[in-house]
């Protein structure tokens, strides 16, 4: 951050342009405005049709106390349905449980990677491996899985959808943490080696607290990808473990133009992932990027 | 790189012991006997299995292929997948792991093994279910039994008896433990569903229930016979076609923006041939000779995925172009404009349906206001898919900019600089200098956005439902319907690997021109 009040301090660019009516910030505070249009207008829209009478669906209502009158009922209602509170339960005890054994598996992996060396296959191989698990088309496991899991009783069950998400989203944590690791210094860990730790506790007491900040903010993004997988969760559940994303799908709510449940649905169930992404801003860009790019 | 740099944790027990107590030639000796008696005990497992009986009763035998059917049948598929799966696996470790790692090539050799011992094991414990008839099964899965349980103590035995060395595991064995859980989980997880849904592509299924094995016809099925011919016939005229216009194209920009064509240009211009040429003979065969209506849904895939990824891929640089500047408040704003990527994708899909409605939506209302027309955003199969791609492209046209952002804000300042310096202009220096050095990641970001739009199904699901018609079944979608709303699994099985056969053939494309931003060998140089 420090570049950029450097650079507000010396405006290089409009000194350039002279004294006089300055073009350019007019046309960079154009751009800003409809970036931020362009993004939170679907939230707006979200949240004025969850306070809108149905009645006032039609017509160019835009602003709530001038256009139409908010109603906030909607909001009031929704935690007395017995079905939203299963599906947000069940959601936060599949994505909890998920992010916790995708990080537990992908920091040991990200530690091993990042500090020993493999001479087959190699370390670049060991990280091409779990990398693919982000390549591959989830698509395809669908009737594995289900006759799989139909065999071993994990149809419609919590466990099932944990073990998924656990898999399709342990390549975060291992892309995220083995840069981590790298940038430990080993130093460190040499001095607890020489003090006589075992290796689980240079790994334990020396280099998980370390990457810590790390460690949270993968859990957070594994998180928020298992809170939003839909797919298995439409596949492979009916009642029982049903997810919010799949209660969506499902509600009777949400066909047709109940534009009202739709926004407060909508706004309900992404409404965990969006905070867990402004929480893990600092490293959304190594988590997704296959950490090829650092940001 | 054969040395061992700093990076190797502890560089004592790693660099000094493999080297004197691993290559003696009497221990060689004695490893590549171990390797021997292991694939000798694998393959005599496979090959007693198919010859001898499995299943023996009064008067009947039963063979390994009829018990294959049986267990399937019994929908206990998993059971012979995991046999063969395992023997795969402990044969490939047996060859593939140098004896640095030999703790890692038993442990992989032992479980291979015994998860081949699975289909004896169930088939003693079922024998009455599977096959009525039988009374006890047969020696083939006795026998098989037996060697495979060898298999799977062998590589102890070698380790511990005849195969000895200072560091009896090999150096730092301990180390695949960290990695060795996450590994598994992958095996388990996804190796192994994978070859499930190979033997489950080789069954009909009618109502859900496996109904009799089809061998190759699922695949057969997915290729419309009548097309073939002419198909591939035309596919090299596509192919020429395509060749020429790259080759055109690419010299007349360079001519335009160069004013000269040097040796370096004309291998940058050859190299991205595949890149277009592959994809455009997938999509082209794609769209003839595969069956309806897949065909059909392949192709508005293609549309699909190219409308979308290229919008994205527009856009999402030029924001970040735009914002590489200095912006007030460049993290907030960088933070607001990342929340759409986290938005619930099938949420998503219900509010733009909200947001598309055709009479009263937000968008039509403000086009009538003044007075433009109204387009049929869910009612038109075009218009439809214009909406999906609006969707897609506002939800990951932030992916795009975050990733170009960073790489952008990652480029060597010094370049940038010294380029201005000398008096290069802005458009020079992005020409010259940002993009050359920004291609590695340009490509990765147009790869992972490619693929993922391969697998969109909660956008179009929420949104259209996939109509009108079948005008917005992509493929993930459709796919997903011929499994679970047909019950095609083993069709579905086979489209599915299609899809896979062209991710792989894409990632193939371009894993050449991304795989340098990586440290390739996990360390750094």
């Amino acid at each position: 951050m420090s570049t950029v009040t450097v650079a507000e301090r010396m405006p290089v660019h409009s000194a350039k342009s002279g004294s006089g009516f300055r073009l350019k910030p007019i046309f960079t505070g154009l751009i800003v405005a409809v970036l931020l249009i362009w993004t939170l207008f679907p939230f707006y829209w979200a949240f004025i049709s969850s306070i809108k009478d149905p009645a006032d669906n039609y017509g160019n209502k835009w602003l709530p106390f001038i256009s139409f009158d908010p109603t906030f009922q909607p909001w009031r209602d929704l935690w007395s349905i017995r079905e939203i509170r299963d599906s947000m339960v069940n959601s936060a005890i599949v994505s909890v449980g998920a992010a916790t054994i995708a990080v537990v598996l992908g920091t040991l992996a990200a530690y091993g990677i990042a500090r020993f060396r493999f001479f087959r296959p190699r370390n670049g191989s060991l990280t091409t491996w779990f990398l693919s698990q982000r390549v591959l088309p989830p698509v395809i496991f669908v009737t594995p899985y289900f006759l799989i899991f139909l065999q071993l009783g994990l149809l419609d069950s919590l466990w099932g959808l944990i073990l998924v998400n656990a898999t399709f989203n342990l390549a975060f944590p291992v892309i995220i943490l083995t840069q981590m690791f790298r940038e430990v210094p080993i130093e460190l860990e040499e001095a607890a080696q020489v003090d006589g730790e075992s290796r689980l506790g240079i790994f334990l007491k020396i280099a998980v607290p370390l990457v810590l900040p790390g460690l949270v903010v993968s859990w957070i993004l594994c998180l928020a990808f298992s809170w939003n997988e839909f797919l298995f969760g439409f596949s492979m559940t009916q009642t029982e473990a049903r997810v919010m994303p799949v209660y969506l799908a499902g509600g009777d709510q949400t066909r047709g133009v109940n534009f009202q449940a739709i926004g407060t649905r909508m706004l309900l169930t992404a409404s965990v992932p969006l905070i867990a992404a402004l929480l893990a801003q600092r490293y959304i860009v190594r988590g997704l990027s296959l950490g090829a790019v650092k940001g | 790189m054969t040395q061992l740099e700093a990076t190797s944790a502890f560089p004592k027990s790693a660099a000094t012991v493999p080297a004197e107590a691993l290559s003696t030639n009497d221990n060689a000796r004695a490893a590549r006997l171990t390797r021997f008696l292991i694939a000798a005990a694998l393959i005599g497992a496979a090959i007693v299995a198919l010859v001898l009986p499995a299943a023996l009763g009064p008067d009947i035998t039963v063979g390994l292929a009829e018990l294959n059917d049986a267990l399937t049948l019994k929908g206990a598929g998993w059971v012979p997948t995991m046999s063969w799966f395992g023997v795969i696996a402990a044969l490939i470790a047996a060859f593939a792991f140098p004896r640095e790692e030999r703790f890692i090539q038993a442990v992989t050799i032992s479980l291979g093994s015994l998860a081949a011992m699975a289909t004896p094991a169930y088939t003693r414990a079922n024998l009455t279910t599977l096959v009525p008839d039988a009374t006890t099964i047969g020696p083939g899965l006795i026998v098989g039994w037996l060697l495979l349980g060898t298999a799977a103590l062998l590589p102890w035995a070698g380790i511990f008896l005849w195969d000895r060395s200072k560091s009896r595991l090999g150096p730092m064995w301990w180390k695949w433990l960290f990695v060795l859980p996450a590994s598994l989980w992958i095996c388990v997880l996804t190796i192994f569903p994978l070859a499930y849904a190979l033997t489950t592509s080789r069954y009909a299924y009618r109502n859900g229930r496996i109904s009799r094995s089809v061998g190759w016809d699922n695949y057969r099925r997915l290729i419309d016979p009548e097309t073939v011919a002419a198909g591939l016939r035309n596919a090299v005229i596509v192919a020429v076609i395509t060749s020429a216009v790259v080759l055109i194209v690419g010299f007349v920009l360079r001519w335009l923006s160069d004013r000269e064509i040097n040796q370096e240009a004309r291998r940058e211009i050859f190299g991205l041939l595949p890149v277009f040429v592959v994809p455009a003979v997938i999509v082209y065969l794609c769209a003839t000779i595969l069956k309806d209506p897949l065909n059909e849904q392949m192709t508005i895939t293609f549309i699909f995925v190219a409308g979308a990824v290229l919008t994205e891929m527009v856009f999402g640089v030029a924001i970040a172009l735009f914002m590489n500047q200095e912006i007030r408040a460049r993290g907030a704003l960088r933070a607001v404009m990342t929340l759409p990527i986290f938005a619930t994708p099938i949420a998503l899909g219900y509010l733009a349906r909200a947001i598309f409605y055709e009479e009263g939506g937000p968008i039509n209302a403000l086009l009538a206001s003044v007075g433009l027309p109204q387009p049929p955003w869910l009612s038109d199969p075009e218009w439809a898919r214009v909406a999906t791609i609006v969707a897609d492209v506002w939800q990951w046209t932030p992916f795009v900019f975050i990733i170009a952002l960073a790489g952008l804000q990652s480029l060597p300042q010094d370049v940038i600089e010294a380029s201005e310096v000398d008096g290069a202009t802005g458009w020079q220096g992005l020409r010259y200098i940002t993009l050359p050095l920004m291609a590695p990641i340009l490509w990765l970001i147009f790869l992972l956005r490619t693929i993922d739009s391969f697998k969109v199904l909660d956008i179009p699901q929420g949104l259209t439902l996939g109509g009108p018609g079948r005008s917005t079944e992509y493929f993930s979608l459709f796919n997903y319907r011929t499994a679970r709303k047909f019950f095609d699994y083993g069709g579905a099985a086979a489209q599915a690997f299609l899809l896979l056969l062209i991710v792989m053939v894409l990632v193939s494309l371009l894993w050449g021109r991304i795989s340098h931003v990586y440290e390739d060998d996990g360390m750094r140089s």
